[in-house]
């Protein structure tokens, strides 16, 4: 049944994982190369130097930082609109509201990235229907740039990471037993009362996931930014591409990615922390996964 | 009174994300029927001309063929993947299990044009130029954890006392296995299937590196022609990737229900 | 049975993971057409008995013999048992009908045998009306008869149930386990039942083997595994609930002496010193103290009412007696002195 020591059945997965690790691997060596005049290549000497000119060149470490504080935007956002979002579908009466809710959500989350970002610029764009309705109502006498700014970038990346925050939380909402909610509300507590003091605290964790979901998904947006910024709204991974695809320069990409990976993993881990000590920190309670 | 004021605050709030959520689809949908080759709304008037076109354009049709290649070759090849790793962990014994189970979700956390990028630098190592090849086996990574995640959580279900039951009542373990445990799992693999699917037609942050000069799957092609021109035909192959989710999305109501989607996930 | 071929004999059977025993030495036999009751706490190696007859776990030594001929060899599906499992393990994605038919579809049953042999069976269990369902569609009872007749349909040598009824609620269970009897007598099926409830074990057995870590600490008849357990763990998992640690004492007259003086008069051939003195609440009635059949005294400490009995404490010096005695009356008042009559042929002595 065994095979040098692993059980059989995990080989493909072994050589998936290996191919995964080995790409880094060469990944970081390479990272410590210089590039090739001319064709994307690489050569000696080995050395820090693409390092030290990612975290001494104020344009790289500028895209890091905005890419960081615009997650950390879509995050909150993602957070205040979703949570509300995920317990209507979770705790509404109506079973039509539910599964229109559900549908919608699910749908949203399989569509795919480009599809959608084409969908805003078609909704966002000068001629776009937001315009033309805020110019009908009278409301702006001008198209207002909605698109190839951060705005466009923000609202895509927005309706990208939604669905994954809600459907995250909407599990956990709906193992929260209704009796904890009525005897909270027995006991005194007005509806809002309920909601901010009960079942928003069982379901930290949750939202904890749920965020941590979503900077990982904003921070590594490519697509959005690439799309509907217009050359004005870099992100990393764009800036990444960029010194791949703009500059051949494959060894710096490689140390950009590096850092990049570095910042990412960090701040997950962080999030993971997080979510261990409220996990902790919750009363076991029967049914409550 | 105060009743009133709230359900209402709900109502309008679930309206507005209902519409927040559906409109790029439903907007790039009515663009798809379009018969002018600008955007504006209400539409003029309605045609088909832009199918006619997209089906007509050479470059479309090639990378939905290699969309499709790539698909046909990840997604049976993920999900065997999957189920060997998923029986692996939940019915044997080993040293290591727990570390299995973290390396598995690695390939989650790491952004896609980090992975695109590694996987660039593997391959010229290599020396392997053909793009459906690089973009089958990163695809086949990127999409193990999902596939495994989705199967995984099916085993935790499936009573083990039944593959025994059916070997006490006379199959051998092969057969017990197909009868009785693989029927139990099809939950499982038909939502790992269609996350796979979901992700390799979709994917593009990763693909953009692998892709080589005669193969651009239909996101990188959808791209291009974004950036170049500006005609509703990326409307149109939006409009027929929706009607493929839309059919998956029903597919799956249908054998397992929405709600337990969120839940492999 | 000296003689006899045993339908099941198990000889010097043992399991042990790494150092840890689970199964000890354990050898028995059992007669053609009997119905045995593995019965012990959990973690006692029951259940791995009786997978080790089914062939899911292997021996570490020891035989197992069915019909006279070693099984050890064979694999699960070769072996001549069926297995009524705790979860009853219903195939989910079949119908009942098909759940019964797995077994006789894999002996390559003939299409026109198949459907009167599987219906057959349905009706023995009283579940011929539902052979379209799905296991989902049924009740916790419900699952169970189908559970019992998939095993049955395949004419098993050895029928084994693990916890058969431990799913199910009380007043369900009673009756599924009378039904059981009544159709293990009419088929004359050899069956062997992992339990805990030892209520359960009388009500179905024709032998009892009650173990503790691993051993059989008793095998016997249900009547005098009743009457006559054979040491103390055997006694408490009985439900004899009056054991009392004390002394032996052999002068003129032998007697037990209670822990803080109390006497009790009683015939042993034990020798003396510390034993347990083990009697059951309904052999201890309540007399006046002046009675003649007094053997002892006490003050009552705590009374409350089990259906048509009354269950009083009586505080023995140190020692705490339950009595059970039939209502009548106004029945003993809390710290009334009383007389205790002891029935001496319920009375059992074990050393310690």
């Amino acid at each position: 049944m065994r095979i040098g020591g692993l059980p059989w059945l995990l080989l493909p997965m072994t050589v998936l994982m290996a191919l995964f690790f080995g790409a880094f691997a060469v990944f970081a060596f390479v990272s410590f190369l210089q590039p090739a005049s001319g064709m994307p290549g690489y050569q000696g000497p080995f050395g820090v130097a693409n390092y030290v000119r990612f975290l001494t060149d104020p344009t790289a470490l500028g895209i890091l930082a905005e890419t960081i504080v615009f997650a950390i935007a879509v995050t909150i956002v993602s957070i205040l609109l979703g949570y509300p979002l995920a317990y209507i579908m979770a705790r509404s009466p109506h079973r039509i509201i539910r599964s229109l809710l559900l549908g919608a959500l699910v749908l949203t989350f399989l569509s795919g990235s480009i599809n959608r970002a084409y969908g805003w610029l078609i909704l966002l764009g000068r001629r776009g229907v937001v315009n033309d309705a805020l110019l009908a109502l009278g409301l702006v006498d001008r198209p207002v740039a909605l698109v190839y700014n951060w705005t466009g970038v923000f609202i895509a990346l927005l309706h990208f990471t939604l669905p994954y925050f809600a459907l995250t939380v909407f599990g956990s909402i709906r193992s929260v037993p209704a009796q904890v909610e009525e005897a909270a509300r027995d006991l005194g507590a007005g509806a809002l009362t309920t909601f901010f003091r009960i079942t928003v605290p069982i379901t930290v964790p949750a939202i904890i996931s749920g965020a941590a979901l979503v900077f990982s998904l904003a921070i590594s947006a490519f697509a959005f930014p690439l799309l509907l910024g217009g050359g004005r709204v870099r992100l990393i991974s764009n800036f990444i591409y960029d010194q791949l695809f703009v500059s051949f320069n494959l060894p710096f990409a490689a140390a950009s990615s590096t850092i990049f990976l570095i910042v990412a993993v960090a701040t997950l881990c962080g999030f993971f922390w997080l979510e261990g000590i409220a996990t902790r920190r919750r009363i076991p309670m029967g049914g409550l996964a | 009174m105060r009743t009133l004021i709230s359900r209402t605050l709900w109502t309008a709030f679930g309206a507005t994300m209902l519409a927040f959520l559906l409109a790029p689809t439903l907007f790039t949908v009515l663009f798809s029927f379009s018969e002018a080759r600008y955007f504006s709304f209400p539409m003029q008037s309605y045609s088909l001309r832009w199918y006619t076109a997209f089906f007509g354009a050479a470059k479309f049709q090639k990378a939905a063929i290699e969309t499709g290649l790539l698909a046909l070759i990840v997604t049976p090849g993920c999900l065997a993947a999957a189920l060997c790793t998923a029986h692996a962990v939940a019915r044997w014994e080993f040293r290591g299990k727990r570390l299995v189970d973290s390396l598995i979700l690695s390939p989650l956390i790491v952004p896609g044009v980090v992975t695109g990028v590694a996987f660039l630098s593997l391959f010229r190592i290599l020396h392997q130029d053909i793009g459906l090849v690089r973009m089958s086996i990163a695809m086949m990574v990127v999409c193990l954890p999902y596939a495994v995640r989705a199967v995984s959580a099916n085993y935790g279900g499936v009573d083990r006392a039944t593959e025994e039951a059916a070997r006490d009542l006379g199959a051998g373990p092969l057969l017990a296995y197909l009868k009785v445990t693989l029927p139990q799992l099809k939950p499982g693999l038909l939502a790992g299937g269609v996350f796979v699917l979901v992700e390799v037609i979709d994917n593009f942050a990763v693909n953009v590196f692998l892709v080589d000069l005669d193969s651009n799957t239909l996101p990188i092609v959808a791209y291009q022609h974004i950036r170049d021109f500006d005609d509703p035909l990326v409307a149109v192959m939006s409009t027929l990737l929706s009607a493929l989710t839309l059919a998956l999305v029903i597919l799956f109501n249908r054998v397992i229900g929405l709600e337990k989607l969120s839940q492999s996930r | 049975m000296p003689g006899d071929v045993a339908a099941l004999e198990l000889a010097g059977l043992r399991k042990s993971y790494g150092n840890h025993p689970v199964v000890q030495e354990v050898d028995l036999r059992l007669p053609r057409g009997a119905l045995l009751t593995l019965l012990g706490p959990s973690g006692c190696g029951k259940s791995t008995l009786l997978r080790m007859i089914a062939g899911f776990v292997e021996p570490s030594a020891g035989d197992i013999l069915i019909n006279g001929r070693s099984i050890l060899p064979l694999r699960p599906e070769r072996r001549p048992t069926a297995m009524v499992f705790q979860s009853y393990a219903l195939f989910p994605h079949m119908t009942v009908f098909d759940n019964v038919a797995f077994g006789l579809r894999l002996r390559a049953t003939p299409r026109a045998q198949l459907g009167d042999k599987v219906r057959r069976a349905l009706a023995l269990v009283r579940m011929d009306p539902f052979e379209a369902r799905f296991p989902s569609e049924l009740s916790g009872g419900q699952q169970q008869r189908v559970a019992l007749a998939r095993c049955l349909v395949v004419e098993p040598e050895i029928l084994l149930l693990d916890e058969p009824f431990g799913a199910l609620d009380r007043h369900l269970r009673e009756e599924m386990q009378v039904e059981m009897r009544k159709l293990q007598r009419q088929l004359g099926v050899t069956m062997v039942v992992v339990t805990h409830d030892q209520e359960e074990a009388l009500v179905l057995s024709d032998y009892i083997a009650v173990m503790r870590a691993g051993a059989i600490e008793q095998f016997a008849e249900p009547i005098e595994l009743y009457d006559r357990p054979a040491n103390r763990f055997v006694a408490s998992f009985m439900g004899v609930s009056n054991l009392i640690d004390g002394t032996l004492e052999r002068g003129g007259e032998t007697s037990f002496r209670f822990p803080g003086g109390a006497a009790l008069a009683v015939a042993s051939a034990l020798p003396s010193g510390p034993v347990t003195l083990a009697i059951r609440p309904e052999a201890v009635r309540l007399c006046a103290l002046d009675d003649r059949a007094c053997r002892l005294a006490g003050t009552v400490a705590f009374t409350s009412l089990v259906g048509s009995r009354l269950s009083c404490e009586i505080k023995v010096d140190d020692a705490v007696l339950t009595a059970l005695i039939p209502r009548h009356g106004s029945g003993p008042v809390i710290g009334e002195r009383v007389g205790l009559a002891i029935a001496e042929e319920q009375l059992q002595l074990f050393p310690r």
